[in-house]
């Protein structure tokens, strides 16, 4: 809400200290100053002047005493007749005194020259201030403009709808704060006589009050209300609609003013909606209509959404004479269901869902209307009024409730008598125009308010702590990710929305696309930590950083079954940076190396089995099989995925389902306790077709080997067709054999390799060499 | 034979040998099978009887005097060769240390552990709950009518079949609440969304942490003593605290609390706005359609719950001026913080 310093004092005793007031609002009110605008003079001898002339590229201007000629520069083209401020030679604006320059003896400066902000809403031509014939020629400026002044921008709470007005603002401030301030007379009105309204939705519309006023001028209005409008954020427009729009500023009451001649059958009916029926508002928009949508009609249609906005078929214009001014209570809750199903927000919306004050109604229909005829001229035909006001509800306060909520036991009548309401029966009158007070909580916020909260004791609880199961996902997330981090991998947190073109591009399926996104760019729900993955390895790329190692435990929404995937992505080399040529390229085996090392800390027992993805490549990708089950995915990026999202370097991927570590959290592996007796190796050096998974080599080996098997190490494996042939390869392994208790004989070694050279040789391997060492 | 001419070379040598490979030599031309002492000795019996003990002597002295001359010259070199070692070895200490892709947990995470870790410590049990959410968990039951104005506080991002992205982490205590038996103290750090314009300061998604404890008897007092003792986990003692009231449509009496500026001690500095309090919580007296919409009962129980931006607090202790890099891979930044 804006208000104004000099609309707010109208309501105010004189030696109010405002600033002091705004500082401690927030202390006892749900609201916040965002923004104070300071209005002060930074100029000296600047008038209000007259175009008169055009000459030169310069205007001639009547500045009361004289006529000067003015430069033009820095306006737009200004019409003969208006009036605009004038800043004559030896005026002073800012630390600038005007000079004259050639033959012009002063500018015309704009707002912004003149330091006002823009929240002030003057009537205004190219940035140039702008003023009726009312205000004379030779005015000094800070007094047309009433210097000094102030402008806050307050948050108001929603269900603080007493607040949004200058008048509801003040009147709380005195409660609050003590301040004393003036209250407006508000006439009393008891005759309702005419018989154009007609309430068909007595629900929806518990009071209505109709002004017919004839023979008016549509003009624009005199200065002083253009001023008082503008301060309050509002642009003036003309009489009749700038009245409307003061009590709406002003006192919260929204209105609006039919031009009479348009509304057919001299009828104004309030209802719901027809299914179909349409309007189209005064923004120009035509809109669909239903049966829960209030509105306004004419013998014939809908001339306006009640309480939301008017229709372009009874819309004031110059040319209107007989005006029909509606004040009204309409539910929040009709107005609110309109505003959202229409998609359409006003002033009026705004206050209508928030609740008005519902015992004023009449009266400011009474006042705005003889506003009107005072400004705008013509006469009241009729006054026509519709349901009761109310002045005041009953809130029940459950005292035991209360004291439990303040830690002690009120008077809490005294209480509710210090916030100006009164106490009957365990009930508590407040206000009608308190739609934020209901409950026995509601009561007890407005006391501690009213203390403030230091007043309330801090107060430490004692209760039994107890261990709830509820805390181990959030632990299988925490340690995994600590293992990741541990294994040299980067942590990130990427964005769950995304670009649904990046998703394609990484072939994992579509993403479901959000109803309402704020961009392409943002629109569906990742169906796979992939696209993001990719996403920042070429930011990263795009950064100069070509080696990286990054890790997400995140969500993800395949079709929307939401679930927790474990995305790994390295590329590059492990060492960034060494001056002495140390390498550690991250290819599928150095990611396989780590994910090994994590299932072995979480005691799961996993293989690897060659498998086809479409976003992974096809002779480097494999499944994790754990107890005949895939959980994930390692292997090279596609390379038709590198290039489409022209990534520098191929990085490996791995997937795990986060599920995994889950079932697996209170599984301990078995420790391997360090055994003192010698171990014995020997070495194997064979030729085996290049078909031959290792696996099943490392499986034979270790069948064959004896109980003393501790350790198989792969050594070294090469190709080379001249040398051992095409479609083999060579291996060379080391076997540790190890006994717990004592030293394994060379002899009883060389019986287990026995064994094993036999069973390799069935399997179409050629042993080149043993080794043997102690 | 001359001993003395002997000696006299002997300690000649010695003054020249330079490596233990010449010291060797020495001593195996003095002291060797066929050194120049054991050809003495050897020559002995040669000897007349009355010069042989006298020769005797001789030998066995400058066999002594041999020995220890090798073992002090042994000493020197092998220190002498020790320092050259030493020089040899020497690197420039002031060259950069390997750099590898040392790994690291998200500061995003290691802010959830540290609240998750003062929550535990308090009595809060961890929860976790789903960021695709229905109207009921996310606004109904949070005490958000629908087509209340309310619902514009928060701009939702809708999903198909009248889902959304949860908005807060409030929807959290709605699927606790339902799951369990009062006493329920409860604590959940997640993602919540909002549908904004993307700028450094607002993105689509951020981060909450939030507490709840529903029991008998929960007070206003009880709301600040228990927050009081959460800031000084988080930021340590001696923090003032600032309650102001405010709404949120899940509790009545709603309010914001602001610690004392930990930047400048409440002096006021940029970080704060020259305000001197950095408002950091929201917070209140759980609202008893909330109970009554997941069948408690509020002539029962009553409760309060606290929530906060992660996102903003990192931002704030680690200068971060855009929110957007907190979602960004960018190893130069990750590895920073």
């Amino acid at each position: 809400m804006i208000v104004s310093l000099s609309m707010m004092k109208k309501f105010l005793g004189d030696d109010v200290n405002i600033d002091d007031i705004m500082h401690r609002l927030e202390h006892h009110l749900e609201v916040e100053v965002e923004e104070t605008y300071d209005l002060v003079q930074n100029f000296y001898d600047v008038v209000v002047g007259r175009i008169i002339d055009k000459k030169d590229k310069g205007y001639v201007v009547d500045i009361g005493d004289k006529q000067i000629l003015v430069s033009s520069f820095g306006t737009v083209d200004l019409p003969r007749y208006m009036q605009v401020a004038v800043a004559p030679v030896g005026a002073v604006i800012g630390d600038t005194t005007v000079e004259k320059r050639g033959q012009y003896e002063g500018i015309i400066p704009t707002l912004s020259m003149l330091g006002i902000p823009e929240v002030a809403m003057l009537p205004s031509e190219g940035g140039v201030s702008v003023f009726p014939y009312d205000v004379e020629v030779g005015t000094p400026l800070e007094e047309a403009l009433g210097l000094p002044d102030k402008i806050f921008d307050i948050y108001i709470a929603p269900p603080r709808g007493d607040l949004g007005s200058v008048w509801g603002f003040v009147r709380e401030l005195g409660r609050v704060f003590g301040v004393e301030i003036k209250i407006p007379e508000f006439p009393k009105v008891d005759i309702s006589e005419g018989d154009i309204v007609s309430i068909e939705s007595l629900d929806d519309t518990p009071i209505y009050a109709g002004v017919l006023i004839k023979g008016v001028r549509i003009e624009e209005s005199p200065w002083e209300l253009q001023r008082t409008l503008a301060y309050l954020g509002i642009r003036p427009i003309y009489n009749v609609v700038d009245i409307t729009n003061y009590y709406l500023a002003v006192y919260g009451q929204p209105m609006h003013a039919f031009d009479w001649d348009k509304v057919k059958g001299g009828k104004v009916i309030v209802r719901r909606a027809r299914d179909g029926e349409v309007i189209t508002t005064l923004d120009g928009v035509e809109r669909k209509l239903d049966e829960d949508i209030l509105v306004i009609a004419d013998a014939e249609k809908p001339i306006a959404i009640a309480g939301v906005m008017g229709g372009e078929n009874t819309e004031v214009s110059e040319d209107t004479e007989n005006i029909f001014l509606e004040v009204a209570y309409f539910t929040p809750i009709v107005v609110a269901r309109s505003s959202r199903k229409l998609a359409l927000r006003t002033d009026a919306s705004y206050r209508f869902e928030r609740g008005i004050d519902p015992s004023k109604i009449s009266a400011y229909a009474k006042m705005a209307a003889e506003d009107i005829v005072k400004m705008a001229g013509g006469q009241i035909i009729s006054f026509e009024k519709v349901g009761a006001e109310w002045d005041s509800k009953e809130v029940e306060l459950n005292e035991k409730k209360a004291n439990i909520l303040v830690g002690k036991e009120l008077d809490w009548k005294k209480e509710v008598v210090d916030l100006g309401f009164e106490y009957k029966d365990d009930k508590v009158i407040v206000p009608s125009f308190r739609h934020d007070l209901n409950i026995t909580e509601d009561i007890v916020d407005e006391v501690v308010k009213k203390w403030g909260y230091e007043a309330v004791e801090e107060e430490l609880p004692t209760y039994a702590v107890t261990w709830e199961p509820d805390d181990e996902v959030v632990r299988v997330d925490e340690r995994l990710a600590h293992e990741l981090a541990a294994h040299g991998l980067m942590e990130v947190w990427t964005l769950s929305l995304m670009d649904p073109d990046d998703v394609k591009k990484a072939r994992v399926g579509e993403g479901v696309p959000l109803l309402n996104p704020v961009s392409k760019l943002y629109s569906v729900m990742r169906p796979h930590l992939l696209p993001s993955l990719l996403i920042a390895q070429k930011s990263n790329e795009a950064y100069g950083i070509e080696d990286v190692f990054l890790f997400e435990i995140g969500k993800i929404f395949p079709e929307l079954k939401e679930q927790r995937q474990v995305g790994i992505l390295v590329s590059g080399n492990f060492v960034l940076s060494d001056w002495r040529h140390l390498s550690v390229p991250a290819d599928f085996f150095f990611l396989k190396g780590i994910l090994e090392d994590i299932f072995r800390r979480w005691g799961i027992q996993a293989e690897y089995r060659p498998t086809e993805k479409p976003y992974l490549h096809p002779a480097r990708a494999a499944a994790i099989v754990v107890d005949g089950e895939e959980v994930g995915v390692i292997g090279d990026l596609h390379p038709d995925i590198v290039d489409a999202f022209d990534l520098r370097k191929r990085p490996v991927v791995a997937f795990i389902d986060f599920e995994l570590f889950e079932k697996y959290m209170n599984r301990i592996p078995k420790a391997q306790v360090p055994v003192k007796s010698p171990a014995l190796w020997r070495d194997i050096s064979m030729i085996v077709p290049k078909g031959l998974p290792m696996e099943e080599i490392i499986k034979a080996i270790k069948d064959s080997a004896g109980q003393y098997l501790e350790s198989i190490d792969i050594f070294d494996v090469f190709e080379d067709e001249k040398k051992i042939g095409k479609d083999l390869r060579s291996i060379a392994v080391r076997l540790v054999f190890r006994k717990p208790d004592g030293a394994i004989e060379s002899e009883e070694a060389d019986k287990y390799m026995e064994n094993i050279y036999n069973r390799l040789e069935s399997m179409n391997i050629t042993i080149r060499k043993g080794k043997e060492r102690r | 034979m001359d001993v003395r001419s002997i000696r006299e070379e002997l300690l000649k040598s010695f003054e020249n040998v330079r490596t233990l490979e010449e010291l060797e030599a020495l001593r195996v031309r003095f002291l060797g099978k066929k050194g120049v002492i054991q050809q003495g000795f050897k020559k002995l019996k040669e000897l007349p009887p009355e010069e042989k003990k006298a020769m005797g002597k001789l030998l066995n002295d400058l066999r002594k005097e041999v020995e220890e001359r090798l073992a002090s010259v042994r000493e020197r070199l092998l220190e002498e060769e020790r320092k050259q070692q030493v020089e040899r070895e020497r690197i420039d200490v002031t060259m950069p240390g390997t750099e590898l892709a040392w790994g690291s947990t998200h500061i995003l995470r290691k802010a959830k552990e540290e609240l998750q870790y003062i929550a535990r410590k308090l009595g809060f049990t961890i929860v976790d709950g789903p960021e695709v959410e229905d109207d009921f968990h996310n606004f109904e039951a949070l005490n958000f009518p629908p087509y209340h104005p309310s619902r514009d506080m928060q701009d939702t991002l809708f999903l198909p079949g009248g889902l959304l992205l949860r908005t807060h982490t409030s929807a959290v205590q709605i699927r606790a609440l339902q799951r369990k038996k009062p006493p329920v103290r409860i604590f959940t750090v997640g993602r919540v969304y909002r549908r904004e314009e993307v700028t450094a300061r607002k993105f689509l998604a951020f981060h909450q942490a939030e507490g709840l404890w529903i029991d008998k008897k929960v007070s206003i007092g009880h709301l600040k003593g228990v927050l009081a003792e959460f800031i000084k986990g988080f930021f340590g003692p001696g923090y003032k605290l600032r309650f102001r009231p405010s709404y949120f449509p899940f509790v009545e009496p709603g309010m914001e609390v602001d610690v004392e500026c930990v930047f400048c001690g409440g002096k006021g500095c940029k970080v704060c706005q020259y305000s001197g309090w950095l408002e950091i919580l929201g917070a209140g007296m759980v609202h008893p359609n909330v109970l009554r919409a997941v069948g408690y009962d509020p002539e029962e129980y009553t409760g309060f719950a606290f929530g906060m931006g992660v996102d903003r607090m990192v931002m704030l202790k680690y200068g971060i001026n855009d929110i957007r890099l907190l979602f960004d891979g960018n190893q130069k930044f990750l590895r920073s913080v």
